[in-house]
C-alpha cells in the first residue's frame, strides 16, 4: 500500500494510484485511504464497482478507466464539495426511474467539475443536486436503448444555481434539464434524440447559448420561469408527433431571443401563454425560422411578444394561430423594422430594404386548417391554391390578417454563424438522374427502332 | 370458303341484318348488291369479326367469332373509304406486314404491283384518293389471303385505274382467290362476279348469276334499231305484230324494250321481213334502275 | 394474345407520340419547370446549408400534381375514341389482331412515351441538381420519380376507360378534362365542405382522401418528401398511430396500385367486351 507523498498538513497532498495491477486495486479502496484534497489517479482498466466519494478529492482517470455499475443503481456518488471527476467512462447504471440511478450523482456537490467523462448505457448521466456552482465539461451522455417514457435525463440540475454546463454531448436520453436554478449558464453542448433537448422549470434568469438541439420531440421547452436569454442557438429536426416545436415557451416571461436558427421542426417556435405576466414582454429577433411545417405557433390570446428582423422562410404555414384567430396583440416590427417573409409578394421601390407594402398573412386556407386541423392533409393540393385563388377573387371570402407586418424585410437576415458552405458534387443524385434519363431513353430507342427491317427502301 | 348462316345483327330494335345465310364457294366472286342501309356493310363487319351477332359465320370452316384472328388473318380487305394512320405509306405497309407475319421482301413485289412505288415514302395524308386506294389494296393482299373482302373497292379511281384494278382483282380470282364485294355499278359486278347477293332491309332477296339479273328482275333491255326511212312504218308495224311494244323515235330510229333473253329476236324478224338494219344499239338496265327495283317493293 | 402484335401496336403509338411532338413538348416543358423549381430550392437552401420540406419541395409535388393527371388523362382519353372517329380502329381491327393487343399496345405505348417523359424531365433536372450540389436525398428525388410514374399509369387508365365509353375525341377530351378538375380540386372542396358542416372525425376524411388517386399520391409524395406525419395534421398523426411508418406507406402504395389496377381492368373488358366498331 503505497503512497507518492508523507502524510501531513493538508497542502502536502498527496495522489493515490489505482490499476488493475496495484497498487490499488479498487478505486473506492483508494479514495478510503485518501484524505481531502488529495489525488486518486485510475489508470487504464475495467472497474466494477460503485464509487461513493465522501471526501474532497480529484478523482483523475488515465487511458480512459471504465467503471462499470453492472446494472445496478447509481454508479459515482460525490457527496462532497470542490470534488473534480475526470477521464472515465462510466457504463450500466440501474434502470430504475424511483431511485433515480445515475452514472455521476453529485448530491451537496458545489464547485465541482465533472469532465470529460464518457457516459454509455446510463439511465441518469449526470445529477446534480443541491450542487450549485459546479462545472459539467466535455462530457458525452449516451443513454439506454429505452422507450422514451422509461428514460432518465442526460444531465439534471436540481437546485444547482451559477453551474455551467458546457461543450456535452447527450444522446438518447430524456432531457437536458434545469430545476429551481439561476444564472446558470449552458453553451456549446449537442443534445439530440431525446425528449426534450433542454428544459427549464421554474429557473429564472438563465443563458443558453451556441448549443445544437436536434431530432429531439422538442428542441426547447421553457416552461414556468422568467428572464430567460438565449443566442445562436440551432433548433433542427425536433419532430415529436403533437410537439415537434424547435422551441417551446409556457408562462414563460422576459425572454430574449436572438440569432436562433430554427429548422425543419414540426413548428419552429411554439407559444403558450407566454408572457403570462400582464407586464412583461417577450423579444424575439434576428432568428431564422425556416423550413418548418408551421414557422411559429401561437394562442390567438397571446399578446406582448415582439417579432422582428426575425426571417421567416419556406415554412409551409408561416404563422399559425391555433384554433384560428389573429395576433394583433403582438408587434411585428420596431423603429421602421419588421420581419423577413418568404413569401411577401411586394415590392421595394425606394431600395431601403423595407417593403412598400405591409406583409399580410391572410390565406383563406391557412384559417380554415388552423381551425379545422384535420383538413390540413389537403395541405399541398391543388386545391389550396383554388380557395386561396377564390379568396383573392372574391375578397368577400378574404379572413382577417393573422399578422400585419407594416415593414417587412426585403432581403432574410442570416447571421454569419449559420452561413452555409455550397453545396457540391453529390454523387449519388448524379447517378440516380443519370439512371432516370438512360435507361428510359435507352429503352425508348429500342422499341423505335424494334423490327425495323429493310425492305428495300432505306 | 364463306358460310354465313342465319346472321342476325340487331342494334336495338332495329335488324340490321335478318337471318341471313349464303355460301361463297373457293375461287368465287360474289357481289353484295343493295342499297345504302340494306345491311352490307354490317354483313361485312361481322364477317371481319368486328361486331357480335346471333348465327354463325365461318370461314374455311373457321369461326369469325371463336377464331377472330385466325379468321381474319384470312381475309384481305379493302375499306370504301381507307383511313390510314398520319405516317409513311411505306411504314403503314411495313406495319401491317409485321402484323400479318410477312417477309419484308413481299413489300418491294407488292408496291410494284399496285404501282406505288413513286409515293411509297410520302405520307399518307399526302396521298391522292387514288393512291391511297392502291395502298389499301396493297396491304389487303399483303400477305395473299384467300379470301378478299372488297367494300366499293373502285369508288375513289378514274376510269383508267379502275380498269386496271377490276383486271387485277379477276386475275387474283382466277389465280384461285375467294372475292365477296359490294359495288354499285354493273359493268363491275358483270365483269367480276360470278354470283350476286342482293340485300334489302338487312334480308337477302335474292341471289343470282350476274348477267341474268335484270331478267331476274324483269328489267328489260332498251333497243335502238335503225332502218332506212322508207322502211321505218313497216318495221315498227312488223314489230308490233310479234308483240313487242316498239315506238318510232324518229324518222330512221325506232326504241323497243325487250328482255335480255329476247334480244335477237326483232332482229330476226326484221331481217326475215327483209328490212335493212343499219345500225342497232343496245342499252342494259343501268344500276341506278336495279337499285330503284332493288329497294322498291317491287319484288 | 400475341407478344408480336402488342409490340408492334405500342411502337406505332411510341412513333406516333414522337412524330405528333406532343411528346416532345411534354417533356420539354416537364423538364424546365421542375428544373426552374429545383434550382429555386437549392439556392434557397444555399442561405442556410440546410434543407428542410419548404414549400418549394412542396411546389415540385403541386407541379407533377397538375402536370402529369391533365396529360395522362388527356392522351387515355383520346387514345381510342379518336382512332375509333377517324376510322383506324376500324381498319386495324379488320386485320388479324385481337382486340386484347389493340388496348394492351395502345395502353403500353402511350405509357411507355409518358413515362419516359416524366424520366427525362425529373432526370435532366437532377443532373444540373446532382453536378451543381444539393441536399435532397437522391433516394427521395428517386421515390418521388417513381410515384409520379404510378400517377401517370393510375390517370392514363382512367382515361382509357372515358376513351373506350364515347365515340367522338372531343367528347372523351371534355370529360376527361372535367375529371382532372373534379380530381383536382372538386372533390377535395367537397370533403373539406362536409368536413366543416358535419364536423367529420379523423378517419372519414382520411378514407375520403384516399378515394382520390391525385391525393393519395399526394400524400405520400410529402410524406417521402417530409419526414413528419404531422405536416398533414391530426389525419398524419392518426395514420402514423394506427398503421406505422412503413404501414402507412405499405397502404398509400397499395390505394395507388388499386388505382391503377381497377381502371386497367374496367377498361380493358369494356374494350374487349364492348365491340362497338
Amino acid at each position: 500500500m503505497a503512497a507518492s507523498a508523507a502524510s501531513g498538513g493538508e497542502a502536502l497532498a498527496k495522489t493515490l494510484f489505482v490499476s488493475p495491477g496495484g497498487p490499488f486495486y479498487s478505486i473506492q479502496e483508494a479514495i478510503k485511504r485518501a484524505e481531502s484534497g488529495d489525488t486518486v489517479v485510475v489508470r487504464g482498466g475495467t472497474y466494477r464497482e460503485h464509487v461513493v466519494l465522501d471526501k474532497t478529492l480529484k478523482l483523475i482517470g488515465e487511458g480512459r478507466p471504465v467503471i462499470d455499475g453492472e446494472g445496478r443503481g447509481t454508479v459515482v456518488l460525490i457527496k462532497a464539495p470542490r470534488c473534480t471527476l475526470k477521464g472515465f467512462k462510466i457504463t450500466q447504471t440501474g434502470s430504475s426511474l424511483t431511485t433515480e440511478d445515475s452514472a455521476i450523482l453529485l448530491d451537496s456537490a458545489e464547485e465541482s467539475t465533472v469532465e470529460d467523462n464518457h457516459l454509455e448505457d446510463v439511465l441518469f448521466g449526470i445529477y446534480l443536486k443541491n450542487s450549485p456552482r459546479t462545472l459539467v465539461r466535455n462530457n458525452v451522455v449516451v443513454g439506454k436503448k429505452l422507450d422514451m417514457p422509461n428514460r432518465g435525463d442526460g444531465i439534471r440540475l436540481w437546485y444547482s444555481s451559477e453551474t455551467r454546463i458546457e461543450n456535452n454531448f447527450i444522446t438518447q436520453t430524456r432531457d437536458l434539464v434545469i430545476w429551481f436554478s439561476s444564472k446558470t449558464l449552458i453553451v456549446g453542448n449537442t443534445v439530440e434524440k431525446g425528449r426534450y433537448g433542454l428544459h427549464y422549470m421554474y429557473s429564472n434568469d438563465n443563458t443558453f447559448e451556441d448549443n445544437v438541439f436536434r431530432e429531439n420531440l422538442v428542441g426547447g421547452f421553457l416552461m414556468y420561469s422568467r428572464d430567460i436569454r438565449f443566442y445562436h442557438n440551432v433548433f433542427a429536426h425536433n419532430q415529436g408527433l403533437a410537439s415537434g416545436y424547435g422551441i417551446g415557451f409556457k408562462d414563460l416571461d422576459n425572454v430574449v431571443a436572438e440569432e436562433n436558427l430554427f429548422v425543419d421542426n414540426r413548428v419552429g417556435l411554439y407559444l403558450d401563454n407566454s408572457p403570462h405576466l400582464i407586464d412583461s414582454w417577450n423579444e424575439i429577433r434576428r432568428n431564422v425560422i425556416a423550413f418548418n411545417d408551421i414557422g411559429a405557433s401561437l394562442m390567438p390570446s397571446i399578446e406582448r411578444n415582439i417579432f422582428f428582423e426575425n426571417s421567416f422562410i419556406e415554412n409551409t404555414e408561416q404563422i399559425e394561430v391555433r384554433g384560428g384567430g389573429t395576433l394583433s396583440g403582438n408587434r411585428w416590427y420596431v423603429n421602421g423594422r419588421g420581419n423577413h417573409w418568404s413569401d411577401y409578394v411586394g415590392y421595394d421601390d425606394n431600395g431601403d430594404g423595407i417593403g412598400d407594402i405591409p406583409y399580410l398573412a391572410e390565406s383563406l386556407f391557412e384559417s380554415i386548417i388552423d381551425k379545422y386541423p384535420n383538413l390540413r392533409v389537403f395541405i399541398f393540393s391543388p386545391v389550396s391554391q383554388a380557395i386561396e385563388f377564390a379568396s383573392k377573387t372574391f375578397p368577400v371570402m378574404k379572413p382577417e390578417p393573422k399578422v400585419v407586418d407594416k415593414y417587412p424585410l426585403v432581403k432574410p437576415i442570416i447571421p454569419d454563424i449559420f452561413k452555409a458552405r455550397k453545396g457540391g458534387f453529390s454523387g449519388s443524385f448524379l447517378t440516380v438522374s443519370i439512371i432516370l434519363v438512360a435507361f428510359p431513353l435507352g429503352f425508348y430507342t429500342y422499341l423505335i427502332r424494334y423490327g425495323r427491317r429493310r425492305s428495300g427502301y432505306r | 370458303m364463306i358460310t354465313v348462316r342465319e346472321v342476325t345483327k340487331r342494334f336495338k330494335d332495329i335488324k340490321a341484318v335478318d337471318c341471313v345465310s349464303f355460301n361463297v364457294k373457293k375461287g368465287e366472286a360474289v357481289a353484295l348488291l343493295g342499297a345504302n342501309g340494306a345491311g352490307k356493310s354490317t354483313l361485312i363487319k361481322c364477317i371481319l369479326g368486328l361486331l357480335s351477332f346471333e348465327g354463325e359465320i365461318t370461314l374455311n370452316g373457321l369461326n369469325v367469332e371463336k377464331s377472330s384472328k385466325e379468321a381474319k388473318s384470312l381475309i384481305g380487305y379493302v375499306p370504301q373509304e381507307p383511313v390510314f394512320y398520319d405516317m409513311r405509306a411505306l411504314d403503314i405497309l411495313e406495319f401491317f406486314g409485321a402484323i400479318r407475319g410477312v417477309d419484308m421482301g413481299r413489300i418491294e413485289e407488292i408496291v410494284n404491283l399496285v404501282g406505288l412505288r413513286e409515293h411509297i415514302l410520302k405520307q399518307s395524308s399526302a396521298l391522292s384518293g387514288g393512291m391511297k386506294q392502291r395502298l389499301s389494296f396493297a396491304i389487303a393482299l399483303i400477305s395473299n389471303p384467300p379470301i378478299l373482302v372488297l367494300d366499293e373497292p373502285t369508288s375513289n379511281l378514274d376510269a383508267y385505274a379502275r380498269a386496271e384494278f377490276l383486271k387485277l382483282i379477276r386475275e387474283l380470282k382466277l389465280q384461285g382467290k375467294t372475292v365477296l364485294f359490294s359495288s354499285h355499278r354493273l359493268d363491275e359486278v358483270e365483269f367480276l362476279a360470278d354470283r350476286v347477293v342482293v340485300m334489302k332491309s338487312g334480308k337477302v332477296v335474292m341471289e343470282s348469276k350476274p348477267n341474268v339479273l335484270a331478267e331476274t328482275l324483269g328489267l328489260k333491255v332498251r333497243m335502238y334499231i335503225k332502218v332506212p326511212t322508207p322502211w321505218i312504218e313497216t318495221a315498227t308495224d312488223i314489230l308490233k305484230r310479234e308483240g313487242f311494244g316498239a315506238v318510232t323515235l324518229n324518222e330512221n330510229t325506232l326504241l323497243l324494250e325487250v328482255t335480255s333473253r329476247e334480244k335477237t329476236i326483232p332482229l330476226k324478224k326484221l331481217l326475215f321481213a327483209e328490212i335493212p338494219v343499219e345500225d342497232l344499239s343496245i342499252e342494259e338496265p343501268s344500276m341506278e334502275r336495279i337499285m330503284q327495283e332493288v329497294q322498291g317493293d317491287g319484288i | 394474345m400475341e407478344f408480336k402484335n402488342v409490340l408492334l401496336i405500342m411502337q406505332k403509338e411510341v412513333r406516333e407520340a414522337l412524330k405528333n411532338r406532343w411528346f416532345i413538348i411534354y417533356t420539354v416543358c416537364f423538364s424546365i419547370l421542375a428544373l426552374l423549381l429545383l434550382f429555386f430550392s437549392y439556392s434557397r437552401e444555399e442561405i442556410l446549408g440546410v434543407s428542410g420540406f419548404g414549400r418549394t419541395a412542396a411546389s415540385l409535388i403541386n407541379l407533377v400534381l397538375l402536370f402529369v393527371p391533365l396529360v395522362s388523362l388527356v392522351t387515355g382519353a383520346i387514345s381510342i375514341s379518336n382512332e375509333r372517329e377517324n376510322g383506324t380502329l376500324f381498319y386495324l381491327l379488320s386485320h388479324p389482331v385481337e382486340r386484347s393487343e389493340v388496348f394492351t399496345g395502345k395502353f403500353l405505348g402511350l405509357l411507355v412515351s409518358i413515362w419516359v417523359s416524366i424520366c427525362l424531365g425529373f432526370g435532366l433536372s437532377g443532373i444540373v441538381v446532382g453536378i451543381k450540389g444539393g441536399s435532397l436525398g437522391a433516394s427521395k428525388y428517386l421515390l418521388t420519380t417513381l410515384l409520379s410514374l404510378l400517377l401517370a399509369v393510375s390517370l392514363l387508365s382512367i382515361g382509357f376507360i372515358v376513351s373506350v365509353l364515347s365515340k367522338k375525341a372531343a367528347k372523351s377530351i371534355g370529360i376527361s378534362v372535367f375529371l382532372w378538375l373534379f380530381f383536382l380540386v372538386f372533390s377535395d372542396l367537397g370533403i373539406m365542405g362536409t368536413t366543416i358542416v358535419m364536423d367529420l372525425g379523423i378517419k372519414p376524411v382520411f378514407v375520403l382522401a384516399l378515394l382520390n388517386p391525385t391525393e393519395v399520391f399526394k400524400i405520400a409524395a410529402v410524406l417521402n418528401m417530409s419526414p413528419r406525419f404531422e405536416v398533414l395534421g391530426p389525419v398524419g398523426v392518426y395514420a402514423l398511430r394506427s398503421f406505422g411508418r412503413d404501414g402507412t406507406f405499405y397502404l398509400l402504395f397499395s390505394a395507388m396500385i388499386l388505382w391503377t389496377v381497377i381502371p386497367i381492368v374496367i377498361g380493358f373488358l369494356a374494350f374487349t367486351l364492348l365491340k362497338k366498331e
